[in-house]
């Protein structure tokens, strides 16, 4: 009775599907998120009587042939990278990329990881870092009596110091863009990491052709659609219990079986 | 046994067959671009004895290719086809596989695979490679040509008919083999892509979860078949041993 093991493949990818879908609406409004969505395929098949075989000497043949597949399995969780809707906050360090493009991230154990989370904050040093503290590369330092910090469209930052109306340049923000985007590894605190399957981080400045542009005072929110999430959630239950039924039927027979004598 | 437990027996047999590709069914009842096998049965007469007896025999399954539901994910990069035809993928033997499965990912090299990591074929068999500065910046159109935001061409996806009738031969993965007696698939005319869909499963679940509840049922009546035989045997038996 093969019954029994498939339908328990379907019940895991299901499984695997509300997890995502969880970790989908927990999400909802976490800046720069990108949600997920689970890929499934079909297991492979056994062949019981393969189509072709002869059925006489005469030369004529089965037409078809008995493929019974052995369930479901999960393939992968296929992020997708569409942009974020920009909510305003007015808070002169939150920025936004609106388009193609992470901000690039220095760890503290010296390794580079990428972000859309645009929450930046000040360290005690007057450098610009992530809500974990984490810097932003290339480091911008925003000078001490600093009455406002101006970020154009290119990421070029630039600092009000005292009375003076002109403004210092403090630097340049830049992005890293990837190949395969879907193969970054997210790694939690909303940081990506790049893996052999993203590719090479590319440099990138805001604005060029192709690229994203800095928004400053906006942030990027998650592109979690609540609606497709819920209408998801539902057809994953439903699969879950259709499964657990074509267990239950496989049981009942068996049950039937020992009937017999 | 008599020919009575020898023909529930055949019932029961091809009913669990049938019980394990219902389950299958169900399994996939999400998978993106799964087509529904149905098994197929046949009657095997001969005579026994002045008496014709049947036997139920499962002589196959075949692949119900009606189009799966349209699910909108937004996603440059899943395609859906609607109507007659398939995409080629280059499977890891290096033949061509075919497959609904249209939801795609671009590896480090720019090409255009599954998420299994199975490179999509253009119309002209060769991979599909998208330039480093465009990502995943790309519209498809419903013939599968692929342009960059400037509208330049950078390949067109194959879709492919297959004669009617070829038997499909499900590999798993979403992937099909064309049997190597099949004529070679033409471009498509009918079939059109539609880009930020995926094509979802075309398992019927209400029919599916009515065949749990018939297999169960049929399967519940060849037993009580094979009971009321034995039944028959062992009151022939006592009957007979009484007056002898």
């Amino acid at each position: 009775m093969k019954a029994l093991g498939i339908a328990a493949t379907g019940m895991l990818a299901q499984q695997t599907n509300v997890d995502v879908i969880a970790n989908n609406i927990a999400n909802a409004n976490t800046t720069g998120f990108k949600s997920g969505r689970a890929a499934f395929q079909d297991l492979i098949y056994q062949s019981m009587h393969n189509a072709g075989a002869l059925t006489s000497e005469e030369g004529t043949a089965r037409p078809v042939g008995t493929d019974v597949g052995l369930g479901v399995q999960a393939a992968g969780v296929i992020r997708h990278n569409t942009q974020g809707g920009l909510i305003q906050t007015e808070n002169q360090l939150d920025i936004a990329i609106e388009g193609r493009g992470y901000f690039v991230v220095n760890r503290p154990d010296g390794s580079l990881a990428y972000t859309r989370d645009g929450n930046f904050q000040l360290s005690a040093e007057g450098q610009l870092v992530t809500l974990n503290g984490y810097e932003v590369e290339p480091a911008i330092v925003v000078p001490e009596l600093t009455k406002s910090v101006e970020i154009n469209q290119e990421g070029v930052v630039m600092a009000f110091v005292e009375n003076d109306p002109v403004p210092v340049e403090l630097g340049q923000i830049t992005f890293s863009t990837f190949l395969n985007d879907a193969g970054l590894k997210p790694v939690g605190d909303n940081l990506l990491e790049a893996t052999t399957a993203s590719g090479e981080a590319v440099e990138a400045t805001p604005g060029s052709p192709g690229i994203g542009i800095t928004r400053q005072g906006y942030l990027e929110n998650s592109n979690v659609n609540i609606v497709q999430q819920i209408t998801d959630l539902i057809s994953a239950q439903r699969a879950y219990e259709m499964n657990s039924k074509a267990i239950e039927t496989a049981d009942q027979i068996m049950q039937t079986t020992n009937q017999i004598k | 046994m008599s020919n009575i437990s020898n023909v529930s027996l055949s019932q029961a047999t091809a009913l669990e067959r049938s019980l394990n590709v219902t389950a299958h069914n169900l399994a996939n009842a999400n998978t993106a671009g799964y087509k529904t096998i149905v098994p197929l049965y046949e009657s095997v007469g001969h005579e026994v004895s002045g008496e014709e007896v049947s036997f139920v025999l499962d002589r196959g399954t075949y692949l119900d290719l009606k189009d799966g539901a349209l699910v909108p994910t937004g996603n440059p990069l899943d395609i859906a086809l609607t109507g007659e035809g398939w995409l080629s993928f280059q499977l890891e033997n290096g033949e061509t596989g075919y497959s609904r499965h249209g939801r795609l990912v671009v590896d480090v090299d720019g090409q255009l695979k599954t998420s299994a990591g199975r490179p999509l074929l253009d119309a002209g068999g060769g991979p599909v490679v998208l330039p480093d500065d465009v990502g995943q910046n790309v519209s498809i159109t419903n013939g599968g040509t692929i342009t960059d935001p400037e509208g330049a061409i950078l390949g067109t996806i194959g879709v492919l008919t297959i004669e009617q009738g070829a038997r499909m031969l499900p590999l798993g993965g979403g992937m099909y083999q064309l049997p190597e007696d099949a004529a070679a698939p033409q471009q498509s005319t009918n079939a059109q892509i539609k880009q930020g869909f995926v094509e979802g499963s075309n398992v019927e679940a209400v029919l599916e979860m009515t065949r749990l509840i018939d297999i169960q049922r049929a399967y519940e009546n060849s037993v009580k078949l094979m009971n009321e035989d034995d039944n028959l045997t062992k009151t022939s038996i006592q009957r007979l041993g009484r007056t002898g």
